[in-house]
C-alpha cells in the first residue's frame, strides 16, 4: 500500500492491522493558493515529519515497529474499545526519520462505526507537521464564513419581515438562511471540536437532515416567491427525488449530493416556469441554480460536504434567491408607492370633477338666473349643491364607501341636474345592499355622463340601477333611459369619466372586474361585474 | 340683428335670451335657440345670422369644430362658456369675445357692443382666419396676410405668396378681428401697415399706397393725411 491515499477498511470486524511500506521519505511540496497556478515553478518543498490520519476508528500507530501514537483504545469487542478522534496529526520522532525505507503499521478497531455501510474511509498521508497544522486550522474558515453570512441573511429577513414587509416569503427565506447557517456550522464543527469517531455518524445524519430541510424550505420559498399554483403537485414531484436520494447510498456525502441535485433541478424547473409566466426576479433564481448545478457537477470532489464547490454552489444559489426576493420587495414597494399616488390622483380627480368649470360655473349661472327669476327655487338648488359637496368631502379620501352613501351622492347630483336642465330626472334602484362597498363616485360618474350625453325621453331622464350578488361576485346594471345622441364615425375613446370609473375599479378590485357599456333600446346600459376575491372576471 | 344662441342648458339659454332682448331692444330682428350640436350645425348652414352666441360644451361634445365652422361664416361669434382655458384658442380662431360663465347682464352687453358698434374690435386679436374651402374649413395664419380687399358681402385675403383666399365675412367684420397692425386705407382695403413702403399722391386726388412687394393699393382721400403722418 502507498501512503497518502484513501483506503476503504472493513468495519466491525474485530482488531486488524494495516501495513504500509514507505520506500523513502519524500519532501512535501508546500501547499499554495491561487498564486501557485500563476507561478508553479516557484514551489517550495518542506521535509516530511508527520503522519496525518483521518478515519472513523480507534487505532495504534507503529513506525518501524515502535508505537508512536494511540487514538482511543483499540478493543477486541465494543465494550473494550474506547473511540478515538476522527482526525490525527502525528509527529514522527526525529530518530525514526532516517533515510531509506520505513514501515508504517496501524492496529485498528471500529466497533463504534454507526453507519450501515460495510466499509469506512481511512485517509493516511505523510505530511510536514507545521504546514498540516496550518491547513487544518484554516479549513473551517470557509464554512464558518458561510454560516456567518447565512445567519446575517436570516436576521435581515426576519428584521425586514418584522419592521417593513409582512410577506411570508421573507420568513421562509429567513428559515432557509438559518438552515444554511446550521449546515455550514455542522461542517465546520469537525475542525472546531474534533469529535470522537462514534459521533461521526450522528453529525453526518444531522447534516443530511439539514440538507433535506434546506431542500424543502427552498421549494416552499420558490412556490411562495413566485406564487406558483397547485403547490401540492410540485411538492409531490420533489418528494420522491429526495426520498430516492436518501436510499441512493450508505454514504451521507453522496445522499447529500443527490438531495442537492434534486433541489437544483426543482429550482431550475420552478424558476423557468416563473420566468415563462413573467414573475419578477425569476431570472436571478434560475441563474443561481444553473451556476450551482454546473459548480457541483464540475467541482465535486472526495471531500464531500466540505468541498468548496458544494459550499460555493450553496452560496450562489442562496444569493440568487435573496436577490430575487430583494427585487420583488423593491418592485412591490414601487407598486405600493404607485398605488398611493393613484389613490391620491383619484381623490384629486374626484374633487376636480365636481369643481370643474363646466359643472360648477353652469350651476352658478343657473343659480344666478334662478335668484333673479324664482328666488324660492334658488334655495333648493343651493341646498342640493351644498348636499352634494358635503357628501363628496366625506367620501373623497376613501377607497371604498357603502353603496348607500354612493346612492345618496347620486341622488344629490340628480336633484341639481333636474333643476338645471328643467327635466324630471330620477334614480330607481333594485336589489342593492346598502352596505356593499363600492369605490366613491362610481355610479355618480356614470350617471353624470348619462345626464350630460343622454337626451330626455318624454320630458324625463330616468336611471335604473339593479344589483345581483352571488357567491361573493356582484353584477350592477345601470340603464340611462333616454335618447342616445346620434353617433357618427368610429366609437369615441373613453372619456375622463369612464377612465376614472375604470381606474377606481382597478384600484379596489385589481384584475377581477369588467365593464361593458353600449346602447340598448331603453337608452344606454352599463354593466359592471366584480368577481369574488381570488376569482377573475374576463374583461 | 339676427341672433342665434347655442346653449344646452335651458335655464342659461333662457338667461341669455332675456339679457339679449333687454340689451338689443328693437335692434333684435330674430332670435333662435339650439340646444344640441347637430341642430346648431343644421341651422347655421341654412339660416343667415349676424351674431352667434356659442357654448363650447354641448351635451358633453367639444364645440371647437362648431367654432371653427362658425368663425368661417359671415357672422360674428361670441363664446359664452365655463371653460375659460379655451378662451385663448377661441380668440386665436377669430371670435369677437369670450364671456365666461357665470355672467352678468353688463358683461354680456359689453360683448354685444363689440358686435353692434361700427368700430368695435375683438377683445383679443385672432391668430388665424378660418376660410371655407372645398366644403372644408381651413385656417389661414394672420401673419401671412399682406392685405384684404372687400368684395361686397365677402372679403379676399391676399397672402405673402400672392395667393388669394375668399372669406365669407365682410371687410368690416374681418378688420374687427385683426390685430392693431392692420390699417383700413380705403373703404375696400385693409393693409398690414408694416408692408407699406410709401404713399403716393397723383393728379386728380388719386392716392396710392405702395407695398414692399410692389403692389399699389388705392388710399381713401379722407384717410391719406392721417396715414401720411403715421408713415412719417
Amino acid at each position: 500500500m502507498r501512503a497518502g491515499s484513501e483506503l476503504y477498511l472493513p468495519v466491525r470486524e474485530g482488531v486488524y492491522w494495516v501495513r504500509i511500506r514507505v520506500p523513502a521519505l519524500p519532501d512535501k511540496p508546500r501547499r499554495q493558493g491561487i498564486g501557485a497556478l500563476v507561478a508553479p515553478e516557484n514551489r517550495e518543498t518542506l521535509p516530511t515529519d508527520a503522519v496525518f490520519i483521518a478515519g472513523p476508528c480507534s487505532f495504534e500507530l507503529f513506525w518501524d515497529g515502535r508505537s508512536i501514537w494511540r487514538n482511543g483504545v483499540v478493543g477486541a469487542d465494543p465494550a473494550s474499545e474506547i473511540p478515538g478522534r476522527l482526525d490525527n496529526l502525528v509527529p514522527i520522532p526525529a530518530d525514526l526519520l532516517g533515510p531509506g525505507g520505513h514501515v508504517v503499521a496501524v492496529r485498528i478497531s471500529n466497533w463504534n462505526y454507526n453507519f450501515s455501510a460495510p466499509r469506512a474511509g481511512f485517509y493516511i498521508a505523510l505530511e510536514n507537521y507545521a504546514e498540516r497544522l496550518v491547513y487544518e486550522t484554516r479549513a473551517p474558515i470557509l464554512p464558518l464564513a458561510g454560516a456567518s453570512a447565512a445567519a446575517v441573511a436570516a436576521a435581515v429577513c426576519v428584521a425586514l419581515h418584522r419592521l417593513t414587509d409582512r410577506r411570508r416569503s421573507l420568513l421562509v427565506c429567513g428559515a432557509l438562511s438559518l438552515s444554511v447557517a446550521l449546515f455550514c456550522f455542522l461542517i465546520a464543527w469537525r475542525w472546531l471540536h474534533n469529535d470522537t469517531y462514534d459521533w461521526f455518524a450522528p453529525r453526518l445524519i444531522a447534516i443530511t437532515c439539514t440538507v433535506t430541510l434546506i431542500c424543502g424550505l427552498q421549494a416552499w420559498l420558490l412556490l411562495e416567491l413566485f406564487a406558483i399554483p397547485r403547490r401540492g403537485r410540485w411538492l409531490a414531484a420533489l418528494a420522491p427525488l429526495v426520498l430516492a436520494a436518501w436510499f441512493s447510498s450508505p454514504y451521507h456525502a453522496v445522499i447529500g449530493l443527490w438531495i442537492y441535485r434534486s433541489m437544483l433541478v426543482f429550482s431550475i424547473v420552478a424558476a423557468g416556469w416563473a420566468m415563462w409566466r413573467g414573475r419578477t426576479g425569476a431570472r436571478w433564481v434560475l441563474a443561481g441554480a444553473l451556476i450551482g448545478l454546473v459548480s457541483v457537477q464540475l467541482g465535486w470532489d472526495n471531500r464531500g460536504f466540505v468541498s468548496p464547490a458544494f459550499l460555493g454552489a450553496f452560496g450562489v444559489q442562496l444569493l440568487g434567491l435573496l436577490v430575487s426576493l430583494g427585487v420583488q420587495v423593491g418592485e412591490d414597494r414601487r407598486q405600493a408607492r404607485a398605488a398611493v399616488l393613484t389613490a391620491a390622483r383619484l381623490e384629486i380627480e374626484l374633487l376636480k370633477k365636481n369643481i370643474q368649470p363646466h359643472f360648477l360655473m353652469n350651476t352658478l349661472t343657473t343659480i344666478m338666473e334662478v335668484i333673479e327669476q324664482e328666488p324660492k327655487s334658488a334655495v333648493a338648488l343651493i341646498e342640493a349643491l351644498a348636499g352634494e359637496f358635503r357628501i363628496l368631502a366625506r367620501v373623497s379620501a376613501e377607497k371604498l364607501i357603502p353603496l348607500g352613501q354612493e346612492l345618496e351622492l347620486c341622488r344629490a347630483h340628480i336633484r341639481i341636474m333636474s333643476l338645471r336642465r328643467g327635466v324630471a330626472c330620477a334614480l330607481e334602484t333594485e336589489g342593492l345592499g346598502e352596505n356593499t362597498p363600492v369605490p366613491p363616485a362610481l355610479f355618480h360618474t356614470l350617471i353624470e355622463g348619462g345626464l350630460t350625453h343622454q337626451r330626455p325621453r318624454n320630458g324625463e331622464l330616468k336611471f335604473t340601477l339593479a344589483g345581483e350578488v352571488a357567491s361573493g361576485a356582484s353584477r350592477y346594471t345601470l340603464i340611462a333611459h333616454g335618447e342616445n345622441p346620434p353617433q357618427a364615425g368610429p366609437p369615441p375613446k373613453d372619456g375622463t369619466g369612464l377612465r376614472y370609473v375604470k381606474a377606481r375599479l382597478e384600484e379596489s378590485f385589481a384584475g377581477r372586474w369588467s365593464l361593458h357599456a353600449g346602447p340598448v333600446a331603453e337608452g344606454w346600459r352599463t354593466v359592471i361585474e366584480i368577481g369574488a376575491p381570488g376569482g377573475k372576471v374576463a374583461t | 340683428m339676427r341672433l342665434f344662441i347655442v346653449e344646452d342648458e335651458p335655464m342659461i339659454a333662457r338667461r341669455l335670451e332675456r339679457f339679449c332682448r333687454e340689451i338689443l331692444g328693437e335692434r333684435l330682428e330674430t332670435l333662435h335657440l339650439a340646444t344640441a350640436y347637430d341642430e346648431a350645425s343644421a341651422r347655421l348652414a341654412e339660416t343667415p345670422i349676424d351674431l352667434l352666441l356659442l357654448d363650447l360644451n354641448l351635451n358633453g361634445r367639444d364645440g371647437m369644430e362648431l367654432l371653427k365652422a362658425s368663425v368661417a361664416g359671415s357672422f360674428h361669434t361670441i363664446i359664452v362658456s365655463a371653460n375659460v382655458e379655451q378662451a385663448l384658442k377661441a380668440f386665436e380662431y377669430g371670435v369677437l369675445d369670450f364671456v365666461p360663465k357665470p355672467f352678468s347682464q353688463e358683461r354680456l352687453a359689453q360683448a354685444l357692443l363689440r358686435a353692434t358698434a361700427t368700430t368695435g374690435r375683438a377683445a383679443a386679436a385672432a391668430k388665424y382666419l378660418a376660410v371655407k374651402k372645398h366644403g372644408r374649413v381651413e385656417l389661414v395664419a394672420i401673419d401671412r396676410i399682406v392685405h384684404l380687399e372687400g368684395a361686397g358681402a365677402y372679403a379676399e385675403l391676399v397672402l405673402d405668396d400672392g395667393k388669394r383666399e375668399l372669406h365669407d365675412k365682410t371687410l368690416e367684420k374681418l378688420h374687427a378681428l385683426l390685430p392693431p397692425g392692420f390699417e383700413r386705407i380705403h373703404k375696400s382695403y385693409v393693409v398690414r401697415w408694416s408692408a407699406v413702403k410709401a404713399l403716393h399722391a397723383s393728379e386728380g386726388s388719386h392716392y396710392e399706397a405702395e407695398l414692399r412687394n410692389g403692389t399699389r393699393l388705392p388710399v381713401g382721400r379722407t384717410r391719406y393725411k392721417e396715414l401720411r403722418e403715421k408713415l412719417s
